[in-house]
């Protein structure tokens, strides 16, 4: 119990990290604000230019909102870590009793924070620029916890990275969350792709939680089984691939930045 | 009751070119001691440091803090130590209470010790500086504080005073002074000798990755078994310190920008070195005499121990 309330206290640690960096730099707000605007308006109003169907658009709302709830769950642990890296201070930090599944969620803390605020402009925008209203919020809610879950399995792996390639994950890390979107279909049908890209689609637990927020639309069957199914593969493969990582990462040094 | 204790750690970090950091090294720290730990840059002071916190693994050997072996039970061990860098960065924006309000929670204690640690090094009045503004001294405070936040056993403290002026330097020494004085174990690494001598009641010599000798600082003078240091005025040029070097009763040549000092076994060797000046013609400036100091038995025992090692 003792060690419960004592890693709680850790993981809110974290969170408070990451209120005081986006407190004190402006900066850091954006990917709340303008960068998925930009996302939001250039596909919207792309599709918007071609027709009205309500649903095209109710694709796009839901389906930036997702991509964004990936995103953030994604990301917000590894920038956490990150920051403490290239401040020259994650000697200071892994010598504490942290664990590495700490960072994961205490950077979940500061996600739904983001997410709230991403939520609100798309939804609002979304209904009175488009007219667009979600009309089944238990199943869009589900979907949007199954982004969430993708976010989190892509930040353990994430995580394991930065362990053992340090400054020069972050490409890496950056460039990860888009790929596999690009690679579930967030806005259309992974039948559009060749066979083997297929097959590897559909072993990806974003395809599935992404289909499962355009079956609330009528456009896409929903699994939540396969849900299930990839989320725990993955899973369990993002887990052990991190926990070799930072061993890994201990042997060779790299938890240390040296002067 | 020992503190640390490391048996025969070794560790070589890979890559094309594989570098040997550590070489067998053994040491016990005593509970309450200050240990010192001497080495050039380069010689696995901080490699060392590293593994003894669990930061990096050894290759071979093994560590124990406060009785539990590190790679086995870390995470207790963590909740005992602590570390204090002289050339860490910090996290830009954070003030100094914010910062240390961090680490708190990380390590569990409630918000009042950020006070109190803030209090114990003095930085209180800075309480709401960004610590990325602080000058040099007060940053190394408030990294004490960071260090002694969770009232560890063992603090591990890397060249805490490096770059500091004489005043802050004196004045992160008289706070570890108190920390020892507290019950806190420290091990300490430093280039400065005078320091070490001042701060550590024994003191390890370390250099290409192997401590080459250990003990308090006069057992350490003594076992280069020299009474004198003859201190020449004048830059002297290699083939003369050669000579010098060869000289009877002559345990050790090292030059600087415009002193050559000679670690000599006593007096007796004045008469070999005199000659080999007058013949060398060289120019000199003054010859004066010195107590040997600690840097000079560095010099004597690093070359010895190394050329031991290497046989």
């Amino acid at each position: 119990m003792n060690e419960l309330k004592r890693s709680l206290e850790r993981i809110l640690a974290h969170g408070y990290h990451i209120l005081v960096s986006a407190k004190r730099d402006a900066f850091r707000l954006m990917d709340m604000t303008l960068w998925p605007l930009v996302l939001f308006f250039s596909m919207s109003l792309f599709a918007g230019s071609f027709t009205h169907e309500p649903r095209v658009i109710g694709v796009i709302v839901l389906g930036a909102l997702g991509w964004r709830i990936t995103y953030h769950f994604q990301m917000e642990a590894v920038q956490l870590y990150m920051d403490n890296y290239w401040m020259g201070m994650i000697e200071h930090v892994m010598i504490s009793p942290v664990r590495w599944w700490e960072f994961i969620l205490g950077g979940a803390i500061s996600a739904v924070g983001k997410i709230a605020v991403i939520a609100l402009l798309f939804l609002g925008l979304g209904h009175y620029v488009f007219h667009f209203s979600v009309q089944h919020w238990g199943a869009t809610l589900a979907g949007f916890l199954a982004c969430a879950g993708c976010g989190l399995v892509l930040s353990v792996f994430s995580l394991g990275v930065a362990f053992l390639k340090r400054g020069d994950a972050f490409a890496f890390i950056f460039a990860f969350p888009d790929a596999i979107a690009v690679l579930s279909g967030v806005f259309y049908p992974v039948t559009v792709f060749p066979a083997p890209l297929r097959l590897l689609a559909e072993t990806l637990p974003t395809t599935h939680a992404f289909n499962l927020l355009k079956a609330t639309l009528g456009m896409a069957e929903g699994s939540p089984l396969r849900y299930c199914a990839t989320l725990a593969l993955w899973g369990c493969l993002a887990v052990l691939f991190t926990s070799w990582a930072l061993r890994q990462a201990r042997r060779a040094g790299k938890l240390v930045k040296m002067k | 009751m020992n503190a640390v204790v490391a048996n025969n750690v070794s560790k070589t970090f890979g890559g094309r070119r594989p570098v040997a950091a550590l070489s067998d090294v053994s040491l016990a720290i005593r509970e309450g001691e200050i240990y010192g730990l001497l080495g050039p840059n380069g010689a696995g002071k901080t490699t060392l440091i590293a593994i003894l916190i669990g930061l990096t693994l050894p290759d071979r050997g093994t560590v124990q803090v406060c009785g539990l072996d590190v790679a086995r039970r870390l995470h207790e061990v963590q909740h005992l130590v602590n570390l204090v860098r002289g050339f860490s960065g910090v996290l830009e924006k954070f003030t100094t209470w914010e910062l240390l309000s961090y680490y708190a929670l990380l390590y569990g204690v409630p918000r009042a010790r950020v006070e109190e640690v803030m209090a114990l090094t003095g930085i209180t009045e800075k309480r709401d500086a960004q610590v990325a503004l602080l000058s040099s001294g007060w940053r190394q405070r408030f990294f004490i504080a960071k260090g002694i936040i969770n009232r560890p056993r063992v603090l591990f403290m890397d060249e805490p005073t490096v770059g500091l002026d004489v005043d802050a330097a004196m004045a992160v020494r008289d706070i570890i002074r108190d920390l020892n004085r507290s019950g806190c174990t420290i091990l300490l690494t430093t280039h400065y000798m005078r320091e070490a001598e001042e701060l550590c009641g024994r003191i390890g010599l370390i250099a290409e990755g192997r401590i080459v000798a250990e003990g308090s600082a006069a057992e350490l003078k003594a076992q280069v078994k020299s009474d004198e240091a003859i201190l020449i005025q004048g830059q002297l040029d290699p083939p003369l310190r050669e000579r010098l070097a060869r000289a009877p009763g002559v345990l050790g040549v090292a030059q600087n920008a415009c002193t050559c000092r000679l670690l000599v076994q006593d007096h007796r060797a004045m008469r070999p070195v005199l000659r080999c000046l007058l013949e060398s013609e060289a120019n000199l400036e003054g010859i004066t005499f010195d107590e040997p100091t600690l840097e000079d038995v560095f010099l004597m025992l690093t070359q010895q121990g190394l050329e031991q090692g290497d046989e």
